[in-house]
């Protein structure tokens, strides 16, 4: 092994480090077991001077055989890509062209990169010996430290009023984050149905007793009130006689009842509904799309499956005079996802 | 001129040809599970260049405006300013859409790389002492990278997106006692929130990345100060680093894979489709698609939202919410584990040495198992995240999906602890050791010019090719007192 280098100026004792005098020849025969492990052959292994007091040994294989031919095609290519980018910009643009291109010349310039390292220039290896983390200077620094302190350490007083004034500046400046949002004040207890309001589609148009056909489901919403996300209600027809006495107490009118569409999970608008007239048990059920809560609409959408723990809330319903269906209360408890204090 | 002559004007005013000369040196791992946290880094930097592109395009405002652009299935359509302007720059701004979607393929690749990296540094012991601080940085830039995530594809005001934040917005609430305030601080006020958009964006590009670029420098100038671990192997110890140096082919090499990485990303952006918001159309809450899915580091929420049953009862009268354990508890004690990881392992092991030197994963059976158990419990998570499009596609019934995940949840973990165990103290014990006992012969040339095969774990090749020169000399080679000539590659036998 040719160790042309070993012994310039690597070898001089180094104040800062203070490496042992062994550890070179330490350092010697970890280094020729890697190189051996790596399949390096090298022509040549020195010691480098790190520029800060340090130094590694580092060990050069053979002369790369490769030839540029394939780095300059690359490079060639990965221009070309780009200059037809921008030609493609230019006349209009194509939007997976475009992305070839220019992906493609990046790429290009990578691949050119890796192998001009890989084919042109020489393997190599280096070890160095770690530098301890922690020099040590503790005492020193506290030295340093303590020099002008003498002053400081005296006023235990001044010093508590400093952190208490600090802490006071601290908690004052947390106030304007109130100003983020409001206080809740009963707004997710409510919502904008009241006795005596129409349904009416999302366009707004009040939905009358026979505009739902049997086995329908349309959402609704309080007269005027067609933006409130929290007073959507999924608006039903099923055959009355299935429904149950809980249900028909709820406020229902001839097999029409409706229930919040906010999922009493997580919120998601619980939009499918689900009939199926096989025998035995005609089964009308609502699913939650986001998180697949399945509720039994004939059952006071009692919870059938999944992660929900409560029922959608039932909205009392009853006609008015000219046959058109309105809400004869709000709901009777808060919709959509539970929260702490929720009444 | 040569490059260290030509910084003179530079040097002059500032110095810093020491750093420069210790950084040329800097000696990098040859091993190829080093370039992961590399991925991530230049993921990072693809996402602030395509990022700043987008920001002047995007407007973030909630204003109802009337959709008028070259879509035309949504022409009439009532549509946020936000999603109105996603829509013009995927449209109607050339190469625009090509910038959106590998902004949004970068930030998928971002935080896969994150923790592909941080399993490689789980796995391979690298969080021990002195490196700590890192994993804990590390952690945190997980975190913040999935806000990003989080909040960048909140921000065009899709059905996707708000139903996302919709969801968001009930855990928030379900926190015990704090729970409405805290949801109304948040948004703003009931949902939906007219001016979300503008707080979101705000996060998403200003805050988060601020944080983000801080930490990720911590992270760089901490690996830089301590060194990177080493693989095991001849030569290698705790006390020293063997590998390549930065300058040149190195250097060459991270280049080529940063554009390599940022080249890729753009092949997917211009190929592959992502994030079609004019097929989910603007968001409406009252409507929801089936099959929705998160981007993918949101699914293992989704499937704890899905999977944990629909408990909820009360404690002195504050009510716990299911959405609370499966929201909040859950993914909190997932990411209180993983931050305490180095704390753990020196509790389990007393172990508190310093270490450069990484392990292999069967040098740690016990580590190893808990890595694997860990990941099938998120895994599990991440496939109930998509329960009913699995469902669909298998055609059982997601009733029937749930319940077995729900039960795999548990067994998964357990199965994969005990076989990653046994694996590793077989791989550890056994015969199958590849440095211990190499598999195969080693093909040694004879000074004559012979060949011999020997068994590695016989004898050091070198040793085995003398010996045979030696015993079966040819009556023309009498000179040979030398070291024999033996091909360099032969690998290296013995323990």
């Amino acid at each position: 092994m040719n160790e042309s280098g070993v012994g310039s100026d690597g070898e001089r004792p180094d104040r800062r480090r203070r490496e042992e005098p062994d550890q070179h020849d330490q350092e010697r025969a970890d280094f020729e077991a890697a190189i051996r492990a790596a399949s390096l052959s090298p022509r040549d292994v020195r010691r480098l001077d790190n520029g800060d007091g340090s130094s590694q040994l580092l060990a050069i294989g053979e002369a790369p055989r490769g030839r540029p031919g394939l780095v300059a095609l690359l490079l060639v290519l990965a221009a070309a890509s780009a200059v037809g980018f921008a030609v493609v910009y230019v006349l209009g643009g194509q939007h997976q062209l475009q992305g070839v291109l220019l992906g493609g010349s990046l790429a290009l310039i990578g691949v050119a990169l890796v192998a001009w390292s890989k084919r042109l220039l020489p393997e190599t290896l280096s070890l160095e010996t770690r530098p301890p983390l922690d020099e040590g200077n503790h005492d020193a620094l506290d030295d340093d430290l303590a020099r002008s302190e003498l002053d400081v350490r005296g006023r235990r007083m001044l010093l508590r009023l400093l952190a208490g004034a600090g802490a006071a500046v601290a908690a004052a400046i947390a106030f304007p984050l109130r100003s983020l949002g409001p206080d809740p004040d009963g707004a997710l207890e409510h919502t904008s149905w009241r006795p005596g309001r129409r349904l009416v589609t999302a366009e707004g148009a009040p939905v009358h007793e026979d505009d739902i056909p049997m086995d329908g489901a349309l959402t609704v919403y309080p007269e005027a009130h067609t933006d409130a996300a929290d007073s959507q209600v999924m608006l039903v027809r099923v055959p009355g006689e299935l429904l149950s006495a809980a249900t028909v107490a709820g406020g229902v009118v001839d097999g029409r009842v409706a229930y919040s569409k906010v999922c009493s999970h997580a919120g998601c608008p619980v939009g499918q509904f689900r009939v199926d007239h096989r025998s035995p048990d005609t089964s009308y059920q609502l699913l939650c799309p986001c998180h697949q809560s399945l509720f039994d609409v004939l059952e006071g959408c009692r919870v059938l499956a999944g992660p929900a723990a409560t029922p959608l809330p039932q909205l009392p319903l009853a006609t008015d005079d000219d046959g058109y269906l309105i809400a004869t209360d709000d709901f009777p408890s808060p919709v959509g996802p539970s929260y702490w204090n929720e009444p | 001129m040569k490059l260290g002559q030509a910084v003179r004007p530079l040097t002059d005013r500032l110095g810093g040809t020491r750093f420069a000369r210790v950084t040329a040196n800097k000696i990098f791992p040859r091993h190829w599970s080093f370039v992961l946290g590399e991925v991530a880094l230049y993921s990072f930097l693809v996402l602030v260049a395509t990022g700043i592109y987008l920001t002047f395009f995007f407007v973030p405002s909630d204003s109802e405006v009337v959709y008028d652009g070259l879509y035309g299935p949504l022409v009439g359509t009532s549509v946020s300013e936000a999603y109105a302007s996603t829509m013009r720059l995927s449209f109607e701004a050339r190469a625009g859409l090509l910038i959106r979607q590998t902004h949004h393929w970068a930030a998928l690749l971002f935080i896969g790389s994150i923790m592909v990296h941080m399993a490689r540094v789980y796995f391979t012991g690298a969080f021990r002492r002195p490196r700590e601080l890192n994993w804990i940085i590390g952690m945190t830039l997980l975190l913040l990278a999935t806000g990003m995530g989080f909040t960048g594809y909140s921000l065009p005001g899709d059905l996707l997106s708000g139903t996302g934040l919709r969801i968001a917005y009930s855990v928030a609430e379900s926190i015990p006692l704090a729970g409405p305030w805290l949801t109304f601080l948040i948004f703003g006020g009931e949902w939906p929130v007219a001016g979300f958009t503008s707080r979101l964006y705000a996060l998403h590009i200003i805050v988060l990345p601020v944080v983000i670029l801080g930490l990720l420098t911590a992270h760089l100038m901490i690996l830089w100060r301590q060194k990177h671990t080493h693989m095991t192997g001849a030569g290698a110890r705790e006390h020293n680093i063997i590998g390549e140096r930065l300058w040149p082919a190195y250097a060459m090499k991270a280049g080529g894979l940063a554009l390599l990485v940022s080249g890729g990303l753009f092949l997917l952006g211009g190929l592959v489709q992502i994030n079609p918001v004019w097929l989910y159309g603007p968001y409406d809450p009252a409507s929801v698609s089936i099959a929705s899915q998160p981007d993918w580091y949101i699914g293992f929420l989704e499937g704890s939202l899905r999977l944990w049953p629909g408990w909820q009862f009360d404690i002195f009268g504050v009510r716990i919410a299911a959405l609370f354990w499966s929201g909040v508890v859950l993914p909190g004690l997932m990411f209180t584990i993983l931050y305490a990881v180095p704390y753990l392992h020196r509790r389990f092991t007393g172990d508190d040495e310093i270490h450069h030197l990484a392990q292999r994963p069967r040098q740690a059976p016990g580590r190893t198992a808990a890595g694997a158990a860990a990941i099938a419990f998120y895994l599990v998570l991440v496939v109930a995240g998509g329960q009913d499009v699995l469902a669909a596609h298998f055609s059982i019934s997601v009733d029937r999906l749930r319940s077995i995940l729900r039960v795999l949840v548990f067994v998964a973990p357990l199965v994969t602890g005990l076989v990653a165990y046994r694996l590793c103290r077989n791989l550890a014990d056994g015969a199958s050791h590849p440095e211990r006992n190499p598999v195969g012969n080693v093909l040694a040339r004879t000074e004559d010019g012979r060949y011999v095969a020997v068994h590695p774990s016989n004898a050091d090749p070198t040793a085995a090719a003398a010996d045979h020169a030696s015993a079966d000399r040819h009556p023309a080679d009498d000179g040979g007192s030398g070291p024999p000539a033996v091909d360099a590659d032969a690998p290296v036998g013995g323990p």
